[in-house]
């Protein structure tokens, strides 16, 4: 791994989704219909019913589980293993299982080109195809394609928000001679100063 | 009155009250669109594909009485079809009759 500043659970899980993301948006068939995280429905008709002709094929991004194991007491690290979903969904068509199979090919070579996230990652594998049954339930026929994969990075505890650096000393002198039970003597030692 | 005719005496008015004027069917294959009686009905459905996402759709048919159909048309209608509403273009994916004399026509939308 490269020595890179910690990267942290959270904060890495967002980063390896806008990798994904960077990779394949406006690089496939599905143009810049990439969505991570997506909240609102894919809409298909305008509000007269027109079919539109721009909503489909979309990919859709999203993390799922995440496996931790310890790697390192000291210092802290763990070791991750997130999954990615890649999920392709377009209308129902003649030509629905080229344009399917073509856009995965398509998120296969282009993830593949730094399948470490710019080192971030330990690795990146492709663990997991899909193909959806059509599903036939309204105005068009659709159906998805879903791959899964399995990005393995590494997290340190951020031990500079921890424990602050140990800069100075404060010591204490109680004399043995002397039986009362006083401070006899206090010091302050700098470890900053050269 | 027999109960295929009391039904039938229910579509009459039903066909006539909610037609909804502007839909054409076209028989596969053929370049004639005739002009039928039907009751269009879009009603919206989100549709699951078990993916992380809906999809917003809507679930399109028109309600046809058999006896009126073929006095238009000539035949029955068929799978594969035409159907126009307005400037919307379907094709009829299930034909569905309902056993007292009118069909559904549950339709794939075209554009």
């Amino acid at each position: 791994m490269a020595d890179l500043p910690p990267f942290l659970g959270a904060l890495a899980r967002i980063e390896i989704r806008r990798g994904f993301e960077q990779a394949i948006k406006g690089a496939t068939l599905a143009g810049q219909r990439v969505y991570r995280s997506r909240i609102f429905p894919l809409a298909m008709h305008d509000a007269d019913g027109t079919l539109r002709q721009d909503v489909l094929p979309a990919i859709l991004i999203y993390s799922g589980d995440e496996e931790l194991e310890a790697f390192n007491a000291a210092p802290p690290e763990t070791r991750r293993t997130l999954q990615i979903w890649v999920e392709l969904v377009a209308q129902v068509r003649e030509d629905f299982d080229d344009v399917l199979d073509v856009i995965s090919a398509e998120v296969e070579s282009l993830v593949e080109i730094d399948d470490r996230l710019g080192e971030r990652l330990e690795d990146l594998e492709l663990g997991f195809v899909e193909r959806t049954e059509p599903v036939r339930d309204g105005a068009i026929t659709l159906g998805a394609l879903r791959m899964r994969w399995d990005a393995i990075y590494h997290t340190q505890q951020d031990d500079s928000i921890l424990v602050p650096d140990l800069d100075t000393l404060q010591v204490t002198y109680d004399l043995v001679e002397d039986t009362a039970d006083t401070v006899d003597a206090v010091d302050t030692v700098d470890l900053t100063a050269p | 009155m027999a109960w295929p005719e009391l039904a039938d005496c229910a579509l009459v008015p039903a066909v006539e009250v909610f037609d909804h004027g502007d839909v054409t069917y076209t028989p596969p294959g053929s370049p004639t669109a005739f002009a039928i009686r039907a009751i269009f009905d879009a009603e919206h459905a989100a549709v699951d594909l078990d993916t992380g996402v809906p999809v917003d759709t809507t679930v399109p048919a028109v309600g046809v009485r058999l006896q009126d159909f073929t006095d238009v048309v000539g035949a029955l209608p068929l799978q594969d079809a035409e159907i126009s509403v307005g400037a919307l273009v379907y094709v009829v994916r299930s034909v569905q009759p309902d056993g007292d004399g009118g069909a559904r026509l549950e339709l794939e939308q075209l554009r």
